[in-house]
């Protein structure tokens, strides 16, 4: 009730602002012509045609962070000596800006899909990496013993499960961010680009929509992604 | 120190089979860099100047705000909603934005700076904040010890709320470098756009390797400070 308030108090002040004169509208314009542009955006065939290429990118990039970044990850939290030679790398990687390797990634692989997926995998590699890590190292030894002496494989994944999801929330958004600054930067398709080159031709409502569908997007697809994990695993305790 | 011998060994073996165009030798760079040594000091300045800015105001803003989400109740149910959906969208989508209303300056970098930053840190101290011990707080009231929020809620919660100002600390640092590249006319972030349009790549590797240097220099700064401010605990 009270958030409903506050929402809408947030929106009022928006669209009032530009109205009465408080910003220029040229800069800000109200919150229904942006809303208007939003819905008219997304029944554009160029505009969801990129949607369509940068979702692409998204899905790609992180499919492969997950596939190498939970093996390598569980391997780091099982073997002492695999982490003392990845973990110093990992740490010497943390602050570097990901997006700052975007036009190096272009040198050494073109301006195409190869440095637009690579920087994503790049972005999505560390949080997923080290959550599988701390997840695989803290597997109660009880199941280790257990599995052991029944004659299985120890059930290292599904231990380190909850972490792993975890770390997987925090990629979705990291790549959601690397997509974008990847089109921004290799211009040609893409959500990003096409944001980027509204804002070069001057038209701030596009770029204010776009935006708004964006953030849309990203609070969507992370909803959903806390959704279906409930669903899927209802055990499993705790914040995600 | 080890890896970062066997990454500068990586380099220089792969720069022997690739072109200097694309990947320039470790020593090539290293004397690029002295060469113009004064003028990157200054861009060096110029983005820690701006990451600084923007990492305080994040702090203050986002260890503020989530004290309030975490101890306030009003204040959680006002503010959840709009933390909730701002927290995952990618705040570059909203850099145009802040060019169309902050101009082509500092401010819109810093502004990107402090977006990237503020929600690790604000979520963080809003979890820290309102798993703090009742009793302390219990203890305060019947002190009478003024400003208790300040005094003994983020000093209790000041673990947690640090372990996110780390992680914010590097999205400052993404973001001033990106906004700078993206549209500016000083900082690393700038002399990395420009050097790859003009196609002068060992520039690029000079502008990449400075900011993540800064990078690391804050990191191990901020990993010191912990140390110091959480003596008293289990984590210091």
């Amino acid at each position: 009730m009270l958030g409903a308030l506050a929402v809408a108090l947030l929106l009022g002040v928006w669209e009032l602002a530009p109205r009465v004169g408080w910003v220029r509208e040229q800069s800000v314009p109200p919150f229904s012509d942006v809303a208007r542009e939003a819905a008219s955006l997304l029944g554009r065939p160029e505009f969801l045609s990129d949607l369509a290429s940068s979702g692409a990118r998204w899905a790609a990039g992180f499919a492969v962070a997950v596939l190498i970044g939970v093996p390598l990850g569980a391997w780091m939290g099982r073997s002492r000596r695999v982490r003392r030679i990845v973990d110093p790398l990992l740490a010497l990687g943390y602050p570097v800006p990901k997006a700052a390797l975007i036009l190096l990634f272009v040198l050494w692989f073109g301006a195409g899909n190869v440095a637009r997926v690579g920087i994503v995998v790049t972005g999505c590699l560390i949080p997923i990496v080290i959550s599988a890590m701390h997840g695989a190292a803290g597997v109660a030894p009880e199941l280790l013993w257990a599995a052991r002496s029944l004659g299985r494989r120890p059930p290292i994944l599904q231990a380190a499960l909850p972490q792993i999801l975890s770390g997987a929330r925090i990629a979705i958004a990291v790549a959601i961010f690397t997509v974008l600054a990847s089109e921004l930067l290799i211009r040609g398709s893409g959500v990003g680009a096409y944001m980027f080159d509204a804002l070069d031709n001057g038209q701030t409502v596009t770029v204010f929509a776009v935006a708004a569908i964006v953030a849309g997007l990203g609070f969507a697809l992370d909803a959903a992604y806390v959704l279906g994990v409930r669903r899927a695993l209802p055990w499993l305790e705790g914040e995600l | 120190m080890r890896a970062l011998a066997l990454v500068l060994a990586a380099w220089w073996l792969a720069s022997r089979s690739a072109s200097a165009f694309v990947l320039p030798a470790p020593g090539e760079v290293a004397d690029r860099a002295w060469g113009e040594r004064g003028a990157l000091l200054d861009q060096v300045a110029v983005t820690f100047g701006r990451v600084a800015a923007a990492y305080a105001l994040a702090c203050v803003a986002g260890v503020a705000l989530g004290t309030l989400i975490g101890r306030v109740d009003v204040a959680r149910r006002a503010l959840r909603p709009i933390v909730s959906f701002l927290f995952p969208a990618p705040k570059v989508a909203l850099y145009p934005a802040m060019l169309i209303v902050l101009g082509l300056g500092a401010a819109s970098k810093i502004a990107l700076g402090f977006a990237e930053a503020l929600f690790p840190i604000l979520l963080a101290t809003a979890a820290g904040t309102s798993r703090v011990d009742p009793r302390l707080v219990w203890t305060g009231q019947a002190l009478k010890v003024r400003a208790p929020l300040l005094r003994i809620v983020v000093p209790a919660a000041l673990p947690a709320i640090l372990t996110g100002a780390r992680i914010g600390l590097v999205g400052a640092i993404v973001g001033v470098f990106l906004a700078e590249m993206i549209a500016g006319a000083d900082g690393l972030g700038h002399q990395m756009a420009i050097s790859y349009r003009t196609l002068d790549t060992a520039e690029m590797y000079v502008a990449i390797i400075a900011v993540s240097l800064v990078g690391y220099a804050l990191d191990r700064a901020f990993l010191l400070a912990r140390r110091r401010a959480l003596a008293w605990s289990a984590e210091g």
